[in-house]
């Protein structure tokens, strides 16, 4: 059986033996549940800090939803993200990331946008530096800087709120926020209190009019978020966008080496250096709570792990109504977990193509983060078509090619693109006409920038919220696009609030805001479960 | 005219001469702009006086009388009507005997929606259009409670009802109410805001006799005594001095310096053209939509269903059509099943309107505003939406006159100048508006 | 159970099943409105009224209360988790009173619970909770209906109570066990309640059948009706809260959130048995109540809600509701008072009284008592009788 201090032994949940029924195990200071990047970090962090942890994750895969998989004959592919925008610096200094093989192949991706009518703009992978290629009016270029400077500097501010965070324990957070924004200036703090009920459009439009910079702009507030551009809240989105970090930019979008899942196998070296007993294909069936504080777990296979710490990285609603249930926690909780109706979601597609150009602009592009930006009227009318349950015509797309980023990956004479597009309806059980739609409608908005490209298709995979869900074990709603930022916190701060069960700590996908790998919520859970943890034992 | 006033209210409705005469009466000078031309006619329904404001201005001394609308009914395409009332349990008397399940959470429903606004600074960051500082900003975000609160009232409102009532027909009523005024979709964010706002008190639309002086013609009277001036001039320019004051040119080349340009509801500030892209609001506006009216006079025998004259009613197919009407809207098309509310006015015209008009046409990926084309497939749409609900309305027509109060789409004289104080559509739009000038006018100390 | 405020400005309240009964027996005609419905303040003098429930039997109609049957499965849970009543433990035939809490631990509402059959509950409350309900069954297997307005629920109060089962053909019911039968074909049920701190029993009958049923205990002398007035009396002397008037439930516009320690009703909401809703919130609140209500008898021939309390010559707090005592001479109250007064001895501000103040001395109720009681098991301190 396993031995949480050589984890080596149980690091294949598949060799285990099945003689844990009915089995209660203790001597175990943190249960972990999920074995996505959230867990895995929470799960580090816990063992770093002297805690005998275990994790346990459903799958028999670690990584949740990030995970290698062949997508076509001999082609291995990355699921779940393709980028890394909003990876907590923290985490990767604390866990010592580096240290355990996570490297970037791309630490500074400029962009290309395609625009509906032809043209093309280039994005510096440092926002702040906003230098463009091609802009015809130099008004606008110095409009954009003062403008980026704006963003980016707001972003900073709210950099703490957009961080997840564990209730009870609030108060800290409420000193470092009140701190974080004291540090602003007048002019800075009057701006960022004015935009933060306001719609991205008005903002935008007042500031660049009709152009092709609203454009991008836009298609950078609405992706992956619920929340149109021309809604209130939605300039929060742009801001949220803009305040992550990757690799030390702020803003910036990073490619790994090897693909988002070299950050879960970091992540997982990382907690296996630290002691953490790492058991995959262990569902688990229920938290046991007793009195008002949690006792440990029961897994699926009868077997009992007793501790006095449970993690859950988890979705909420797996975590609160099934394996606490629904008698056991608030009715205002229960209210706020099903009172939640996703619409939209985002689709992600990765695509084999034989015999891609050789020439130095598409060599060029390769190399880069490429987004297609639809006009500001196709784009609500797209967050209008989604929401309304039909694919809609335009979407935002973001692609990059995974195999040109990392260096020697490349393939023979073939080349593999990552595409995510959004916004899409969501569909808890798409049948095979939806996806085919959906395949069909990211396929053409495509070829409005790379015409031909349908073309060289070998194979594709499309990969919607309902499968990421499956692979994670997880409800689909879970993943789906955000809502606005508003609702972003709030749900984040109920959920991480946890019932108030002593013990109990929360950062499923509900605790984080923003889209993107990001591992503050886990990091957040487990700091707040050490500092009680400490507290108790003093 | 000429001068310095610490406001310039543009606009002569209820809310701009309420606030207007308030401030007046609290020292400020005050001056009004009302439109160039005005035509004498019966007035819709206005927004409820509310108390506070009736003792600021001594209304007891105008004898003045108000009838509160009837009810709000909405008429559905099928099952008849729904109707709500003034009193909760009137309501809930209706909707129990209409065999709805939902009757018995209606009382709560008010209860919670009016607990929801109760926290100042939800409501300020809604009202003011700003979110609050940073100490109550941090605590907002510190507290999940609030927060909860706050994402329940800057939600959709489409989510709040169906977490509240199970009869479709009865949040479809409750939607068409809450939300026709600003042409909100039920599912877009801060929707959820205008039910706080239309169950309260003063929201209850109220109307003066055909006999008595009208309300307007009231509060005319004293923001006159109360020493306001007022002018039928158009604003031409208007330019910063220094960061305090504006000074604003009128067409007859008088100008005068003030401290704050006013618009008590955004048509006023569409028709002045304080409006349309970049404009910013005060507190969560919808932009992006036209509003049209439609005024009837009709041959004698023309009634609702149910006989009411003097209630307010909504014409909507189901709850959906609210959402595709604003989509239509933001998306710069005409929609064919358009939301229209109307009303009875004192002296038998029939009013009709609709806030789920585009302000300006999408066509061939070009943006265009209001033509004379638009203006009668506007009308047709309308005339045939009311028909819908009274057979051979088209027949009793004897006269109609249409209007749009749309963005225009040219440069703003006001485009540029902060001291520019334009509110939402709401509700309680005489509420709220003295109560924004009041905190203007402290800001100011 | 006890009736919450009247609803002052309501329009016209709807008739309870007992109306047509209630009035042929009231010579007052004085009437009021509790949750929209009609109930009498006074049916012949007040005096009389309270005098039958001390020493006879005095019958109350309960109809104006928001009354639910709780059907399914998990009914037990759901009551368990929708109030602190011990749900889970009753034995068929028991009741139990408790408290609604929010999630907060502040009170909603005070609650009786009783244990009909396996799977059948009856709850009631002073003031309907449909949203409230609606929410805490969500993800349980239970279905609650409101059956207020559909049966006639007639309360018997005083020592002759025995008298009245017995005249509606339920003997073997009591102050602690509930019971049904049939008369000559009518299906009557009577259980167990509490008028705040004391004990009586509840007749429930179709509402069809409500006259015979009122007439067959009139006729055989079993009973006189009481109004609210009367009750009132009661109500202060057994020292139960009364909602909406002592304290303001939660979650109502403009209520300050009372915990149910701050309105002296601990003892219903232990933390160490079985979970409700609101409990790990009110693990933080106990032991630290800001407001405390408590119950004052004053040496006065009358006061008024409102009146300030002074301890020590300083104001902390006010009275909330008050009726003359016909038993101790002297006005009895509840005041909401400042957690840092203490001892026994109050005053109140009166105008007239010599320096404007009337000396005001705690009073121990049977409420008060089972919080005494309580907070000794608890171990906490308390100030009573410092």
């Amino acid at each position: 059986m396993s031995d949480p201090k050589n984890p080596t032994r149980a690091k294949d949940g598949r060799d285990k033996p099945k003689e844990s029924a009915h089995r209660i195990e203790g001597g175990i200071d943190a249960v972990v549940i999920g074995a996505g990047a959230d867990g895995l970090a929470a799960a580090a962090y816990l063992g770093k800090g002297g805690l005998r942890t275990v994790l346990v994750g459903a799958g028999p895969e670690i990584g949740g939803r990030i995970a290698k998989r062949e997508i076509a004959s001999g082609v291995e592919g990355v699921d779940g993200e393709h980028l890394v925008t909003a990876l907590d610096p923290d985490v990767i200094a604390e866990l010592d990331l580096y240290r355990h093989g996570l490297e970037f192949a791309a630490r500074r991706l400029d962009t290309t946008y395609f625009f509906e009518g032809g043209d093309v703009l280039r994005f510096d992978g440092d926002l702040a530096q906003a230098a463009l290629l091609s802009l015809d009016h130099d008004d606008d270029r110095e409009a954009l800087e003062i403008f980026m400077s704006e963003v980016l500097d707001m972003a900073a501010l709210l950099r703490p709120a957009f961080r997840p965070f564990a209730f009870p324990g609030g108060g800290n957070h409420q000193r470092v926020l009140e701190k974080a924004m004291a540090g602003a200036t007048p002019e800075a703090a009057a701006r960022l209190r004015r935009f933060c009920l306001s719609n991205a459009d008005d903002i935008i439009h007042g500031r660049f009019g009709d152009g092709p910079l609203r454009a991008l702009l836009l298609a950078e507030t609405a992706f992956r978020s619920a929340a149109a551009p021309n809604e209130p809240f939605s300039f929060l989105s742009l801001l949220r966008r803009y305040s992550g970090e990757a690799a030390g930019l702020q803003g910036a979008a990073a490619y790994p080496k090897g693909g988002a899942v070299s950050v879960i196998t970091a992540l997982r070296r990382a907690a296996q250096s630290a002691k953490v007993d790492v058991r995959a294909a262990t569902p688990v069936k229920s938290i046991l709570i007793e009195g008002d504080r949690v006792g440990g777990v029961t897994l699926a296979d009868g077997g009992q792990l007793r501790a006095p710490i449970i993690v859950a990285a988890i979705d909420a609603e797996q975590a609160y109504l099934t394996m606490i249930g629904a008698g056991m926690i608030d009715i205002g909780l229960e209210r706020i977990l099903t009172a939640r109706r996703p619409e939209i979601a985002s689709a992600r597609m990765q695509i084999v193509l034989k015999g891609v150009a050789q020439d130095d602009a598409t060599r060029r592009n390769m190399m880069r983060r490429l987004v297609y930006a639809p006009s500001p009227e196709a784009l609500a009318k797209a967050f209008n078509e989604a929401r309304a349950g039909r694919v809609p015509q335009s979407l935002v797309v973001e692609a990059v090619f995974p195999t040109a980023l990392d260096e020697g990956a490349a393939l023979d004479k073939r080349q593999v693109v990552s595409v995510m597009a959004h916004p899409l309806p969501f569909d808890a059980e798409p049948d095979a006409e939806r996806r085919e739609a959906i395949r069909s409608a990211i396929l053409d908005n495509i070829e409005m920038f790379a015409a031909g490209f349908s073309g060289r298709i070998e194979a594709d995979d499309l990969r919607l919220a309902a499968d990421e869900a499956a692979a994670a074990k997880a409800s689909p709603a879970a993943y789906a696009a955000r809502p606005d930022i508003l609702r972003q916190w709030a749900l984040s701060s109920a959920v991480t609030g946890s019932g108030d069960i002593t013990g109990f700590y929360f950062c499923g996908p509900e605790a984080q805001i923003g889209a993107g790998l990001s591992c503050a919520a886990g990091r957040a859970a487990a700091r707040a479960a050490l500092h009680a943890y400490r507290k108790g034992a003093a | 005219m000429n001068g310095s006033f610490d406001f310039l209210v543009i606009g002569d409705d209820e809310a701009s001469l309420a606030a207007a005469g308030a401030a007046a009466k609290t020292g400020a000078r005050v001056a009004v702009q009302r439109p160039f031309e005005r035509k004498k006619r019966s007035p819709a329904a206005s927004p409820a006086v509310p108390n506070f404001v009736w003792r600021r201005l001594d209304l007891q001394d105008y004898d003045l009388t108000l009838e509160p609308v009837s009810a709000r009914v909405t008429l559905l395409k099928e099952g008849g009507a729904v109707t709500s009332y003034a009193s909760a349990r009137e309501t809930a008397a209706a909707l129990e005997s209409a065999e709805s399940e939902d009757y018995l959470v209606w009382r709560d429903f008010l209860d919670e929606m009016a607990a929801l606004c109760e926290d100042g600074y939800l409501t300020d960051a809604l009202y003011k259009g700003e979110a609050p500082g940073a100490k109550r900003f941090a605590a907002l975000l510190s507290d999940p409670l609030l927060l909860d609160k706050a994402a329940r009232l800057f939600g959709p409102c489409a989510d709040l009802l169906d977490d509240y009532f199970t009869d479709p027909r009865l949040k479809a009523h409750v939607a068409a109410h809450a939300l026709s005024l600003a042409g909100a979709g039920p599912r877009e964010a801060g929707s959820a805001s205008a039910l706080s706002e239309y169950i309260e008190a003063d929201a209850w639309r109220v109307r003066t006799p055909k006999e008595g002086p009208s309300l307007r013609a009231v509060l005319e009277r004293i923001c006159q005594d109360a020493g306001v001036d007022f002018t039928a001039e158009k604003v031409v320019e208007i330019e910063p001095v220094s960061g305090k004051h504006l000074t604003v040119t009128f067409a007859n080349d008088a100008s005068i310096k003030v401290k704050h340009v006013f618009f008590a509801t955004p048509d006023a500030a569409a028709a002045a053209g304080a409006s349309g892209p970049g404009a910013m609001m005060n507190g969560l506006g919808y932009a992006g939509h036209a509003v049209f009216s439609m005024r009837f006079r009709l041959a004698e025998g023309v009634e609702p269903p149910g006989g009411d004259l003097k209630a307010l009613y909504e014409i909507i197919d189901s709850a959906e059509d609210l959402q595709n009407a604003r989509d239509a809207a933001v998306e710069g098309r005409l929609y064919e099943q358009l939301p229209v509310e109307f009303e009875f006015a004192p002296n038998g015209e029939l009013i009709a309107r609709s806030s789920y008009l585009p302000a300006a046409f999408y066509e061939d990926g070009e943006w265009r505003g209001w033509t004379g084309q638009d203006r009668q497939a506007a009308a047709a749409v309308m005339r045939e939406r009311l028909s819908s609900r009274m057979p051979g309305f088209a027949s009793y027509i004897r006269r109609f006159e249409t209007e749009v109060a749309a963005p225009p789409a040219g440069p703003s004289p006001f485009a540029g100048c902060n001291r520019v104080i334009v509110q939402p559509r709401r509700h309680d739009a005489i509420s709220a508006a003295v109560k924004l000038m009041d905190r203007v006018m402290a800001g100011d100390e | 159970m006890i009736f919450p405020a009247e609803d002052f400005f309501a329009d016209a309240p709807r008739p309870t099943p007992l109306y047509a009964a209630v009035a042929s027996a009231s010579e007052a005609n004085l009437w009021t409105a509790v949750n929209g419905w009609t109930a009498a303040r006074v049916y012949s003098s007040v005096s009389g009224e309270y005098e039958t429930a001390k020493s006879a039997a005095a019958l109350a109609d309960l109809g104006p209360l928001a009354r639910y049957a709780v059907r399914g499965k998990e009914a037990a849970e759901f009551l368990g988790r929708l109030t602190t009543a011990p749900a889970l433990s009753l034995q068929v035939g028991e009741s139990a009173r408790g408290l609604m809490l929010n999630d907060q631990g502040y009170v909603i509402d005070l609650a009786e619970v009783s244990r009909l059959s396996d799977d059948l509950f009856l709850l009631t409350a002073p003031t309907p909770h449909a949203r409230h309900i609606a929410l805490g069954r969500r993800g349980l297997d239970v279905v609650a209906e409101d059956i207020s307005g559909q049966v006639a629920a007639l309360g018997v109060f005083g020592p002759q109570t025995a008298g009245v089962l017995a005249a509606a053909g339920l003997k073997s019911a009591s102050e602690t066990l509930a019971a049904s039968g049939v008369l000559r074909g009518v299906e009557t049920a009577a259980r167990p309640v509490q008028f705040g701190a004391m004990p009586g029993v509840e007749l429930i009958f179709p509402k069809e059948e409500a006259l015979t049923i009122w007439e067959r205990i009139i006729r055989r002398g079993a009973g006189a009706p009481i109004g609210l007035d009367a009750l009132e009396i009661l109500r202060l002397e057994a020292g139960g809260p009364r909602p909406g008037l002592d304290f303001t439930p939660a979650g109502k516009p403009g209520a300050s959130p009372r915990t149910p320690e701050e309105i002296g009703l601990a003892h219903l909401a232990p933390l160490d048995r079985g979970w409700f809703n609101g409990r790990r919130a009110l693990r933080h609140l106990a032991g630290k109540p800001r407001r405390r209500l408590i119950s004052l008898s004053i040496d006065a021939e009358q006061s008024a809600p409102g009146a300030a309390v002074l301890q020590d010559g300083k104001p902390v707090g006010r009275i909330t509701s008050c009726a003359w005592s016909p038993v101790r001479k002297r006005v009895i109250a509840f005041a909401d008072v400042d957690a840092a007064s203490h001892g026994n001895d109050y005053e109140i501000s009166a105008a007239g009284a010599p320096e404007g103040r009337i000396p005001a001395k705690r009073l121990e109720t049977a409420e008060s008592g089972l919080a005494r009681v309580f907070a000794g098991v608890q171990g906490t301190s308390t100030d009573f009788r410092r």
